[in-house]
Order: C-alpha cells, then sequence, then structure tokens
C-alpha cells in the first residue's frame, strides 16, 4: 500500500488533535509493519461445537455457548505471504519475528536496546565472527529482481559487517553493499536477509534501522 | 521533540483505536481513498489481539479454521468499529477447515 495512506486515515482520529502533537511543529510518522500471513494448522484439535471440524454436540456444549479447542498436538505454522509497505522492509529489534530460529543465528538481537548486535558479549580480547538470518522478509508470489540495504552501523576498530540477500528462499545468497542497489543472479519469491559481523567488537559493534528495499516483476 | 512517553501515548490511543480485523476476497490494489476491504467477508470481523512494544503497536487478527473456507482471501484490514485503519492485498490464499489463518500487522510511530 501507499506509504501515505496511512497519514491521511489516522490524522483524522479526534484523540491525536487532543493530544497536542500537530500545534508543536513536529511530524509523526505512522509506518505500516510488515504484514504476515499465516497458516496456523488445527493438527489434531479436537473442537467442540464446530459445524465442520470434529462436531461434538451444538455450541451450547461449552459453557460460554462459543467452540472451544480441546488438545493442540500436531499444530504447524507456516508464513505463506509477507507484505511491507512500498516494498520496504524495516526492521525496528522490538520484537525477534523475523529471526528465523530454525538457522544459525549467533549475533544477538537486542530487544532491549533495540540493534542487532554482533554479540551481547562485552569481551574484546577474542575475535567473534557471527551471524543473523532472517525469516522470510518478502512472500507474495512475485519474482523479486533488485534490492537495496540500508542500515546505520556502528563499528568497533575495524570490524567489518557483511549483508547477504536471497531471493530463492535462501537457496542462494548472494552478497550487497549497504546504500547499493543489486541485482539478483538466482531470482526468486522467498526474499531472505543475513548479517555476519566479524571482529572483536563483541556488544559495541552493531546496525540500528534496518531497511531492505526490493523490486519485484 | 515527541519523547518515547509521547510516542508511546500516541501508541495507546491507536491501540484502544483497532479492536478489529477483517479479510476479504477483493483484488483490487490499494490505494489512498480505501475505507474499507473492496470485498469483506463478514464472518471474519473478529476483535484483534493487540500487544504493545515502545512505539509499536501489533495487531494479531485469526480467521478460524471454521471460518471463511472455500474462499480465496487477497485482502486484510485493521480498523476501528467504522473505518479502516490499514489495507493489504496479497496473492490468493485459499482457505480451508485444516487451519487458521493468522494475519499479524501493525504500526510503528516515529517523530522528525
Amino acid at each position: 500500500m501507499p506509504d501515505t495512506i496511512l497519514k491521511d486515515q489516522y490524522a483524522s482520529l479526534a484523540q491525536v488533535f487532543q493530544f497536542g502533537i500537530w500545534d508543536a511543529k513536529f511530524k509523526l510518522y505512522f509506518e505500516e509493519l510488515p504484514t504476515i500471513v499465516t497458516k496456523d494448522t488445527i493438527g489434531h484439535s479436537w473442537i467442540v461445537g464446530s459445524s465442520t471440524n470434529g462436531l461434538v454436540g451444538t455450541n451450547t456444549g461449552t459453557q460460554d455457548g462459543q467452540q472451544q479447542v480441546v488438545g493442540g498436538a500436531g499444530r504447524t505454522q507456516t508464513a505463506v505471504r509477507v507484505l511491507n509497505a512500498g516494498n520496504k522492509f524495516r526492521e525496528h529489534f522490538r520484537v525477534t519475528t523475523f529471526r528465523d530460529d530454525g538457522a544459525p543465528n549467533t549475533a544477538y538481537w537486542d530487544t532491549t536496546y533495540y540493534r542487532l548486535r554482533m554479540s551481547s558479549s562485552t569481551d574484546h580480547s577474542r575475535p567473534y565472527n557471527t551471524i543473523a538470518t532472517f525469516s522470510s522478509i518478502f512472500l507474495n508470489s512475485e519474482t523479486i529482481s533488485r534490492a537495496t540495504i540500508f542500515a546505520r552501523e556502528t563499528k568497533f576498530g575495524n570490524d567489518e559487517i557483511h549483508y547477504f540477500l536471497s531471493a530463492d528462499g535462501g537457496g542462494t545468497y548472494q552478497e550487497f553493499n549497504l546504500n547499493t542497489e543489486g541485482t539478483f543472479n538466482v531470482t526468486g519469491t522467498d526474499l531472505r536477509l543475513k548479517v555476519i559481523f566479524i571482529g572483536n567488537g563483541a556488544n559495541e559493534t552493531y546496525l540500528t534501522d534496518l531497511r531492505v528495499e526490493y523490486v519485484v516483476v | 521533540m515527541i519523547p518515547k512517553a509521547g510516542l508511546n501515548r500516541v501508541r495507546d490511543l491507536l491501540n484502544t483505536e483497532i479492536p478489529y480485523g477483517e479479510v476479504g476476497t477483493g483484488t483490487t490494489d490499494e490505494t489512498k481513498s480505501d475505507t474499507a476491504l473492496e470485498s469483506p467477508i463478514t464472518e471474519t470481523l473478529n476483535t484483534t489481539d493487540n500487544t504493545t512494544y515502545d512505539s509499536m503497536l501489533i495487531v494479531t487478527h485469526t480467521t478460524l479454521s471454521t471460518e471463511a473456507n472455500s474462499q480465496d482471501i487477497t485482502e486484510f484490514n485493521m480498523q476501528t468499529t467504522t473505518k479502516s485503519m490499514n489495507r493489504v492485498t496479497f496473492t490468493a490464499v485459499s482457505k480451508d477447515n485444516t487451519f487458521d489463518l493468522v494475519v499479524r500487522s501493525g504500526i510503528f510511530i516515529r517523530s522528525s
């Protein structure tokens, strides 16, 4: 969706005007976060009161007359769509939603200070080679052709931060330079990101304001 | 500048303003003039599970396994009682009774 849609619609909120922010001449930006659509399978759940799943009595069979899911064995959650307003993925590091816990993640997602750090350690006496692997940051059956990565880096000494993108769901990663648009050698419909930290900066080497802009065809 | 407390106050106001979410089958791209879903599936107008973080509101909407089955879901919005607060379209997801369809979206607020 266009970035501007939010501004116009939220500006009509009476509460926002009452708060007085507009009179102070400061601008507020309302950023639409990534939208993630997942399939949560019901597995072996036993649903009381449902007309289509394991019907046991009517809805009045539960205390409040609503359906009730009993047991959750075999439930799985799979992301099937990930969308970003204006084809711009932004990570604010408040949560770890996009951390792929099924892949290597030795860098530190600092949700207290909103940073992706080389490490949580303060020890500068040893070298680090850590990685942050993201799950799908865009997934919508559309082919991704080009992308640009932006971030604000803070580095200790001569530390290095390297960025890699995959358009085919992690099959093939390709290094991208910060602030420079790159073209995918292997295209696909599932955009993934890896960040690699090298050096001995530990928790003093980190990035914030991570953004990936991409082009689909 | 607007301090973190101010941003979080606005976030809290938005949190109380967005109690619902809904999915639909409309396929027209979203525009600034949208006020609602193009083709809402009314049985999916459900209350959302909202979570707040600094300057951020996460809205989670669930279409139960018993709802909207045999439909191709292509759009979502989070909404007040009367107004759409965003509209997102996506490639169709065919809904059936083997899964809940969960849509997670939200708002991040920052100041100049």
